[in-house]
């Protein structure tokens, strides 16, 4: 009776072993596996840096999830303009910027957004995209500071509008109404969205 | 390439992914368990065989959500197609790998398709009545390993030819081709071991699997880990006929020995005609020389009889499972 019970017990401690042994094997190579495709995974990201990488956004809340940061919408946004916008693009990886073009619901020219996310930090230059400055005023949406440029963008006039919110670098930039520009700019504020 | 050229290719790109990940995992599993037992080691390959082919068209299907961006940025592991995003001589990386990749795939298949098709143009092997010696020894030897094994004595294609020849065919009409030389080249007790080797074979219908691995490497052209796998699991059934005859003969010593003399009396000699896919992969030490692998199968004949591991169907269940799981989330 000793010796059945004595074996059964030895079966049952063999048994638990090699089941401790097989979990800890299958955990082992499963972790290293998720870690090796975890690592190739990023591993882009870390050649190329995400500083220099455009990408697109489906959402305002996509483009914020991205960033890491809320998106400042203007509060004023005039009728003519389509919601939600035509296209939202990102760069600069956490804390990097992003851009919003709202296109005319009339066919005329639309309005586009600029936002660095990062406090004292300059909208990321691939957004702006191949621009030159022909000239530069100063000027002032109430009692913040502010300049309006006239630029040339691929070949195309347009006014950009441009200051700082709550330490953030803004740019509205648009080929149409200059009013319209600074109307939305003084509008601007953190709970934005429509 | 279009928006739905784009789409099958990054399908394309991840069926050959999640192949090469699954199959790394499986042999890791393979490995660190220590499983010996070539029924157990082929139903873990066969996990990593069958995922491109059911659990990832079944998870494509299933979760077409993994194909938006909102998954890739924010939920999956790796996405294939952010590679793209570092250029090599002006070309994504992406497209770099899923081209080298599918190039060794394409040659993967044809290095075995090319043998089989040049094979066939061969003339077939004429089949002769054995002379007496020979059929006395074939007569003796088979119908006792046929029972032994739990099938029927197949019709024997004996070829009247000095060079070894040694396999069985045949999808529904089983058979088994042997030539003058091979009897002459083995002794009864190896003669005995190699026939219930083919019988074993037999038994287990492996002509008609080897037809079906070759269908399925034909749709994988593409996917050099499958064309690995697929190599690799004709190894594996190697081994089980190795172990299934060993055990009907009784004599490990004469199947190893037996090996080692057809091996090495045909290897550089000129192939026959074989008419069956598995004879490139599956019985490649006769033909190609495959010193490792006969070196191999026979240390393991040496070795004894490998002692199946426990709750063998448990560890295939949780390596399928882990497996999707883990492959849910790359995209």
């Amino acid at each position: 009776m000793t010796a059945s019970v004595t074996a059964g017990a030895a079966r049952a401690g063999g048994a638990g072993l090699e089941l401790a042994r097989m979990l800890a094997s299958f955990a082992w190579v499963f972790g290293a596996t998720a870690v090796a495709i975890a690592a190739l995974g990023a591993l882009p990201g870390w050649i190329t840096g995400d500083a220099g990488v455009v990408r697109r956004a489906a959402t305002i809340e996509d483009a914020e999830r991205r960033l890491g940061a809320r998106v400042l919408v203007p509060g004023y946004f005039p009728s003519r303009l389509d919601w939600p916008p035509a296209e939202i693009r990102v760069a600069g990886g956490r804390h990097g910027s992003v851009h919003l073009a709202l296109a005319a619901r009339d066919g005329g020219p639309g309005v586009e957004v600029f936002q660095a996310t990062g406090d004292d930090e300059p909208v990321a230059p691939q957004l702006l995209e191949d621009r030159t400055v022909l000239r530069s005023t100063r000027t002032a949406l109430g009692s913040v500071p502010a300049t309006i440029s006239d630029v040339l963008v691929r070949g195309h006039p347009a006014r950009e509008l441009s200051w700082i919110l709550h330490g953030r670098a803004m740019v509205l930039r648009s080929a149409g109404d200059v009013d319209e520009l600074f109307r939305m700019a003084r509008s601007a504020h953190r709970e934005g969205g429509r | 390439m279009g928006p739905d050229g784009t789409k099958w290719a990054e399908i394309a790109a991840q069926a050959v992914f999640h192949t090469l990940v699954a199959s790394l995992f499986v042999e890791a599993l393979v490995r660190s368990w220590r499983v010996r037992e070539p029924r157990q080691r082929m139903a873990l390959r066969l996990v990593a065989l069958g995922y491109p082919l059911v659990l990832f068209p079944a998870l494509v299907l299933l979760f077409p959500a993994r194909a938006g961006e909102d998954f890739r940025d924010g939920w999956a592991l790796l996405a294939g197609v952010r590679w793209d995003e570092v250029r090599l001589l002006g070309v994504g990386l992406f497209r770099w790998w899923l081209g080298a990749l599918v190039a060794a795939g394409v040659a993967l298949f044809l290095l075995d398709l090319l043998p089989l098709l040049a094979a066939r143009r061969r003339p077939a092997p004429v089949p002769c009545t054995p002379d007496e010696a020979s059929a006395a020894a074939l007569g003796d030897a088979l119908p006792p390993l046929a029972a032994a094994l739990g099938v029927r004595p197949p019709p024997v294609i004996f070829l009247d030819r000095v060079q070894p020849v040694l396999f069985c065919t045949g999808v529904r009409r089983h058979a088994i081709v042997i030539s003058r030389g091979a009897v002459a080249l083995l002794d009864p007790g190896e003669l005995r071991a190699a026939l219930a080797h083919e019988l074993a074979h037999l038994a287990r219908h492996d002509p008609a699997a080897s037809w079906v691995v070759m269908g399925a490497r034909a749709l994988m052209a593409f996917n050099p880990a499958f064309q690995v796998l697929s190599r690799a699991i004709a190894r594996d059934a190697e081994w089980l006929a190795d172990e299934r005859a060993a055990l009907a003969c009784g004599d490990r010593l004469a199947l190893a020995s037996g090996l080692i003399k057809l091996h090495r009396a045909t290897a550089g000699g000129v192939p026959v005609r074989r008419t069956l896919p598995f004879a490139a992969a599956l019985a490649g030490p006769l033909e190609r020389a495959r010193s490792l692998d006969v070196e191999v199968r026979c240390r393991r004949l040496l070795e004894g009889p490998p002692a199946p591991l426990p709750w063998g169907a448990a560890r295939v269940a949780l390596a399928a499972a882990s497996l999707t799981a883990l492959l849910f989330f790359v995209v």
